[in-house]
């Protein structure tokens, strides 16, 4: 194994480290969906290919993404993930495969200093920054802007349009519920931002997304171009685009649980649902007439042109013999 | 309650050395070397000890005051992401191998200055991987875990939750039961609408929770008040429990 590693931090060890940790460095697959054994307890994991996503669990089972590491990092140990208390999961969200290392073997690299440990104090660093704005954005946006931030900064980090999800790893990564990133996915596949495949999500229109997207997207994007490198939108595919929409702002879709009602926050009670479905109901029969006086508008006009054409070759009306 | 108990006698025995927990950590005569190096700082009410982006000049240790890290958004949206109060130091970013500022260090609620030390310094003494290198590595530990939390406490916590963690938050930092605080500050550091705020103090106090009279808030209810906040409140002081005393 002579080769270097793929992950930046490995990588990046002078030769002579290497060789001293590789009798302890293991290498494995991970596939989409798994989570890694031990990581956190006694291991530390270097992604190689795909990403990995740290999740935090609440009490009550909800889940939300808090970071997401790739290649340039490490997942796993304390100053990274806050403490092996707090309740954590390491997800991994694309097929790939990793190298783990024991804990202390770890811990004993970062002690001797060096390299080595000025990498992971930066990784650190940029871990903590995009943690905060990521702490910012959670309270400050909207779900559908963190979507789609989400779904610009995924897609960057694995450099491809497509992402395998199934509804509820897909939920947990936005601590969201999945009828309510089902409703967005709808509004955007109706807008041909992205279609929905078999737990397969395609984005067709990068630009539109980002449009959608908060600032967050090109504020951590930065951040990670400035860590790592090489973070830019994956290749064009060469699906073709289908038909433009004309309609630049998505209205905040949110969906009541009772009621399926589209509106800003969920319902509180019967009543509210009651009075939303009432509104949603003016707002149809509004609509229903509308679209009634129009039929009624088009009947009209071919009625009309029926009339003349009839009138211009019908034989001129008979004339009596004089 | 119990825990606040029990390092309170920690803290007096130490009180000649320092109100900061982590300086109160150090062995004495390691304090006494680095004495000429801290100078007392008297905070100011809405001081902007460290903006983001800038060079660090100099860590903070503060005594019973509380210190927002606030994150600002481009369009002027902000929100706390993280508290530090006499348990921490204000300036992380200078142990993290950089000496730029990550995100904006504003004092909240003051009552005790802090003692301060040079950039340069602070680097030396981390370079010297000596009693106070152990503190403050455990501390930034903790300090990301507590950011950790905030990620998610801000994704899936109510207002009314968080209001709750925010105000736990402060009285253990500021040690007591009464501290300034007004609803334009809440509002920002809980990352809501104002309006939203003073009904949920208005709420609070109709449960005989919190008593909010003119700027001044008074934690009537300290049980009650740990009940209505989210778990966040504890696992991060457990969390810091465990990893700084």
């Amino acid at each position: 194994m002579g080769a270097r590693s793929p992950n930046k931090l490995l990588g990046a060890l002078a030769a002579a480290d290497y060789r001293r940790i590789l009798p302890d460095l293991r290498s494995v697959h991970i596939a989409n969906g798994d989570k890694l054994g031990q990581c956190g307890e006694t291991r530390v994991y270097f992604p190689c290919a795909g990403l990995c996503s740290v999740r935090s669990e609440m009490e009550d089972g909800r889940r939300i993404e808090i970071a997401s590491v790739g290649t340039e990092g490490v997942v796993g140990f304390a100053a990274i993930t806050g403490d092996t208390s707090l309740k954590r999961s390491f997800l991994q969200i694309t097929d790939g495969y990793a190298q783990y290392l024991p804990l202390p073997v770890f811990q004993r690299e970062l002690a001797r200093g060096g390299p080595f440990s000025e990498m992971v104090e930066r990784f650190s660093r940029t871990f903590i920054e995009l943690a905060m704005q990521l702490a910012a954005c959670n309270r400050l946006h909207t779900l559908e802007e963190r979507y789609c931030r989400w779904l610009l900064i995924t897609c960057d980090r694995i450099g491809r349009r497509r992402l395998e999800m199934n509804p509820a790893t897909l939920a947990g990564a936005l601590g969201a519920k999945q009828q309510q990133l089902a409703a967005i996915t709808k509004t955007l596949q109706n807008l041909h931002v992205l279609d929905v495949e078999d737990h397969q999500i395609i984005i067709f229109d990068r630009q539109t997304l980002e449009r959608f997207a908060c600032d967050c997207y090109a504020v951590m994007k930065k951040r990670l171009a400035d860590a790592s490198g090489s973070v830019g939108p994956p290749a064009e595919d060469a699906r073709p685009r289908p038909v433009s929409a004309d309609i630049v702002r998505i209205r905040p879709v949110e969906v009541c649980g009772e009621c399926g009602i589209a509106a800003g926050t969920p319902h509180r009670s019967d009543r509210e649902c009651i009075r939303a479905i009432d509104a949603e109901m003016k707002l149809l029969l509004q609509r229903a007439r509308r679209l009634q006086s129009q039929r009624g508008k088009i009947f009209e006009h071919r009625l009309k042109a029926l009339r003349d054409s009839i009138d211009k070759f019908s034989p001129p009306p008979f004339q009596a013999y004089k | 309650m119990c825990a606040l108990q029990a390092v309170e006698p920690l803290v007096h025995t130490h009180a000649q050395q320092s109100a900061n927990h982590l300086l109160a950590a150090l062995p004495p005569d390691e304090y006494q070397r680095l004495g000429p190096e801290l100078n007392y700082r008297p905070l100011k009410l809405r001081q902007t000890l460290h903006k983001h982006g800038e060079r660090i000049g100099e860590v903070y240790f503060p005594g019973r005051s509380v210190c927002s890290i606030t994150n600002t958004m481009e369009d002027g949206g902000m929100v706390e992401v993280a508290m530090v109060g006499r348990e921490g130091l204000v300036g992380i970013g200078a142990f993290l191998g950089d000496a730029m500022s990550t995100g904006d260090a504003v004092v909240q609620v003051q009552a005790e200055g802090a003692q301060a030390m040079n950039l340069d310094v602070f680097r030396r003494e981390m370079d010297r991987r000596g009693p106070l290198y152990d503190v403050v590595n455990r501390y930034s530990q903790a300090f990301v875990g507590l950011i950790m939390q905030s990620v998610a406490c801000n994704g899936l916590h109510s207002a009314e939750e968080r209001c709750c963690r925010w105000l736990l938050m402060t009285r253990d930092r500021v040690e007591r039961d009464e501290f300034p605080l007004t609803h334009e500050l809440l509002a920002v550091m809980l990352g809501v609408r104002r309006p939203t705020v003073t009904l949920v103090l208005a709420e609070l106090q109709r449960a005989g929770i919190v008593s909010h009279v003119r700027g001044q808030v008074r934690i009537v209810d300290r049980k009650a008040l740990e009940d209505a906040s989210c778990e966040c409140y504890k696992t991060t002081k457990s969390l810091f429990d465990r990893l700084l005393h």
